[in-house]
């Protein structure tokens, strides 16, 4: 049985808590006595102040209410303004509204609590996203407070149908998440399995989005990953369209996307904000930069440790003259300078911005220039590392990067163990492996993978955007329609 | 996931197994072999490998690629003296590089089989590897003639490659190319044959082998026409007597052989373009009637230097332009009862030539 509202209770239970207040208010003209519940520093409390207390002490009205309940319907009636006011009589409820920023009336003789929603607390401003930069396009993006990051998807996703459903997770943290689909594109199989999962979520804070995401992913071993973050709204719109689902959590300042496919994470805002040809080049480049990054150095250690015969004449030589001094092994070069570049980066990552550069060019620069000088390094895997570095840096999504960056080392080891062999075996394992990701019921690699070919319009390749005429079938069994043709007819 | 477990467990095991005989070395561990050269002399085989020291190298030679140098090894087999060779070698040697293989003259008499067998059973060589011969001398001289004449001979080798290129469509001396040749019983192998000069290499001709035997060599002219028949030329010069240059900028060649009551009948069919690069004469060459009296000359012309082939084969009875082939493809049923006496008839076949020209306009400064 749930236990009854009652000031004196919550006043023990939050007895050892500084911020939480529980005050009590006898109104003069009447002498009914009710509760302010509510945590300091999460509420406007001039707005409680001013548009309700201070109104309320001098409403002549109230001389008329003799009882709490009398009391309590004329607050929820016309006694203190407010758009969410609500009567609650749950408890937990009651709790749960009051931790997450609003403030409540507590009516002892009642059992019962009105609660207002009058959240303010120190937030973000909308900037623009450090991840996702673009030239040509919006500039703003996601920020720490849900409700804020809702809203500039509804801005922009103007539909009726457009559902944001309300989720909580964390027995303790008791986060909120929001479940965003378009109700009649969205596949309801992949949305009820999505809320299924959610609501089976039992840890104690969702504090770091690892505590989510792993929840969500199918093939939690997987170094790829299977869902996809934006800072951008207009990402997230745009995907909301093709019927995919998105998740915002509070407190973190991007929105998930599901269901996500290895193509969805190659792509850039850029691509569309830019001629097709260009946007199709640059996506190019991208893949270009993917194959580079992974394969450059194992590559390098295959063909300088066992089959040299991979590289023409002149540039045999020259790795060779390269080489003559250096007193490490071409497999032992890579894979140290590949950690000394991690190195780099993390502690990059944890410095001040301003140390960070100037460690970045005495680590770079001076080190690694010195340690060519040196005889430690060859001059040409200072070139290799560094090419395949700053490829895996072209890469859209941070997760996809990194995950890269682990699979580079990987079969660098495989190469160094096995030469091309083994690095035809990794391939093939990579591959295996990609083939093998299922996400939500479709394929990883879709749709590259795809027997339709209306799926194929945007993936190595930027097709027009009159060529988007359908939604991913894989994604959107229904209402597949995106836009008709010149004639008005559906393609 | 028991089949995960396995496939995780066999894997390694797999790839220590696979890589087993695999060689890992360094690049810098290995002597990078550029040039090979093969020999016959006094009854026994050797091999000459030139490689590059590279940079501060064993030799302690200087920056950049290095200077060239050469390691020898004998034995009576050419196997037997790469064997030789790479144990006189300070350091391991790898043939994967070999950009050419220079048959010595001797060698070449002896047998390009004795000379080739022991790199095509060999998986790290490149297959567009080129061959040549060495006219009147042994490979091993004519390196160390380059090295004395301090020419970087791999790239002077590369230089020639090129400029065949400039000349021909495709190099037919291709390692893979020439081993498809001689598995041809009936046709003659033609090797292109270097010179060595002061200032360089220089290619002449085609070597001619009968039965896998160096027998003789080609002028610069059977060559051409050799290389119009096979329809790889890309460009030629061609010099009228009425102080006319032209220069053919394209070519096509087919051959259609028929057989007819035992008479094998070769039709050696050439359309090409040609340019005007040099008028010396006075005249107006680019009327219709001087242009028609080119075209016809030109024609005579080119059809002398596909005749000077024809007749080699003919007076030597040896298969020069691989017509074995032809007259198999295109007569299937006949070929049967051709191809016992095929050596016979070489002498007995009729050619027939129809050549068809054009000369088109060239680009011209000024005024004229």
């Amino acid at each position: 049985m749930e236990q009854k509202i009652n000031s004196n209770s919550i006043k023990e239970l939050f007895a050892q808590s500084g911020d939480v207040l529980v005050r009590p208010i006898k109104l003069n003209q009447t002498g009914i006595t009710f509760s302010i519940f509510c945590v300091d520093g999460l509420i406007n409390s001039d707005l409680v102040d001013q548009a309700i207390l201070q109104a309320l002490y001098s409403d002549p009205y109230l001389i008329k209410c003799t009882t709490q309940r009398q009391f309590m319907d004329y607050l929820l009636g016309a006694g203190a303004y407010h758009v969410f006011t609500k009567e609650e009589a749950e408890y937990s409820k009651l709790i749960k509204y009051v931790l997450s920023g609003m403030v409540a009336f507590l009516f002892d003789e009642e059992e019962k609590a009105i609660v207002y929603d009058i959240r303010m607390f120190e937030k973000r401003s909308i900037s623009e996203p450090s991840e996702e930069a673009v030239i040509k396009g919006s500039k703003d993006s996601f920020v720490e407070v849900m409700r804020i990051n809702t809203a500039l998807i509804r801005r922009r996703v103007r539909s009726e149908h457009l559902v944001v459903e309300s989720l909580s997770v964390g027995k303790l943290s008791k986060t909120d998440l929001s479940l965003i689909y378009i109700s009649d594109i969205a596949n309801m199989d992949t949305v009820n399995k999505i809320r299924d999962l959610i609501t089976d979520i039992d840890i104690d804070n969702l504090s770091t989005p690892a505590f989510i995401e792993e929840f969500l992913v199918e093939n939690k071993k997987s170094l790829f990953p299977q869902i996809m973050f934006s800072q951008r709204p207009d990402r997230i719109a745009a995907n909301l369209t093709d019927g995919r689902i998105a998740l915002a959590v509070d407190g973190f300042p991007f929105v998930y996307l599901l269901p996500c496919q290895l193509p969805m994470l190659m792509q850039s805002p850029e691509d569309y904000a830019n001629h097709f040809y260009v946007g199709s080049a640059l996506r190019m480049l991208r893949y270009i930069a993917m194959v580079i990054t992974l394969f450059l150095p194992a590559f390098y250690i295959a063909a300088t440790t066992y089959q040299n015969q991979m590289l023409p004449v002149q540039l045999a030589l020259s790795t060779q003259a390269a080489k003559q001094n250096v007193p490490f092994s071409s497999s032992s070069e890579v894979l140290g300078l590949l950690l000394a570049f991690e190195i780099l980066i993390e502690a990059g990552l944890r410095l001040p911005k301003t140390i960070g550069t100037a460690m970045s060019i005495l680590g770079g620069i001076v080190v690694g220039q010195a340690a060519v000088s040196a005889n430690i390094l060859s001059p040409l895997v200072v070139v290799i590392v560094s090419l395949a570095g700053i490829a895996g840096f072209i890469v859209p999504n941070q997760d996809l990067s990194s995950g890269i960056r682990v699979v580079r080392f990987i079969l660098a080891v495989v190469a160094a163990t096995g030469g091309f062999f083994g690095l035809a075996i990794g391939l093939i394992i990579l591959l295996t492996h990609l083939c093998s990701l299922d996400n939500y019921g479709v394929a990883y690699l879709s749709p590259f993978v795809d027997i339709d070919e209306s799926n194929h319009k945007d993936t190595l390749f930027r097709f027009p955007i009159s060529y988007f005429t359908k939604r991913p079938q894989k994604i959107v069994p229904k209402n597949r329609i995106k836009q008709t043709n010149e004639e008005g007819k559906e393609v | 996931m028991m089949l995960k477990k396995l496939i995780f467990l066999i894997l390694p095991i797999l790839l220590c197994g696979c890589t087993h005989d695999m060689n890992r070395e360094e690049i810098d561990e290995i002597d990078l072999v550029l040039v090979l050269g093969i020999d016959y002399d006094q009854n026994e085989f050797s091999v000459s490998a030139l490689y590059s020291t590279g940079s501060g190298g064993a030799s302690g030679a200087g920056v950049g690629t290095g200077k060239e140098e050469l390691v020898k090894g004998e034995g009576k087999t050419a196997y037997e003296a790469l064997e030789n060779l790479k144990l006189n070698n300070k350091k391991n040697i790898t043939l994967a590089q070999a950009g050419s293989f220079l048959i010595g003259e001797a060698a070449a008499k002896k047998g390009i089989d004795q000379s080739l067998d022991f790199l095509k059973r060999d998986e790290t060589i490149k297959m567009e590897a080129l061959v040549y011969i060495i006219k009147e001398k042994k490979a091993e001289d004519f390196i160390k003639e380059g090295i004395k004449n301090k020419q970087t001979i791999h790239e002077d080798l590369k230089a020639i490659e090129q400029k065949q290129l400039k000349l021909l469509t495709r190099n037919d001396n291709t390692f893979v190319n020439i081993l498809n040749d001689m598995e041809q019983n009936y046709s003659s192998v033609l090797i292109p044959y270097l010179l060595a000069e002061k200032a360089g290499f220089r290619m002449e001709g085609y070597a001619v082998f009968d039965q896998l035997k160096l027998v003789d060599y080609l002028d610069r002219e059977t060559s051409d026409g050799v290389n119009f028949i096979r329809n790889i030329m890309r460009s030629y010069p061609i010099y009228l007597k009425d102080e006319v240059s032209l220069a053919v900028s394209y070519t096509n060649t087919k051959l259609k052989a028929s057989v007819n009551n035992d008479t094998i009948l070769v039709t050696i069919k050439v359309d090409f373009e040609t340019m005007m690069k040099e008028i010396l004469t006075k005249e107006n060459v680019f009327s219709g009637e001087e242009l028609l009296q080119l075209t016809e000359a030109q024609n005579e012309y080119i059809v002398n230097i596909l005749n000077k082939p024809v007749q080699y084969s003919l007076n030597k009875g040896l298969d020069i332009l691989n017509l074995a082939r032809l007259v198999e493809n295109q007569n299937v049923s006949d070929w049967s009862t051709i191809e016992g006496d095929w050596n016979n008839r070489i002498g007995g076949i009729q050619f027939k030539y129809q050549v068809r020209s054009q000369i088109t306009k060239s680009f011209i400064l000024g005024n004229k």
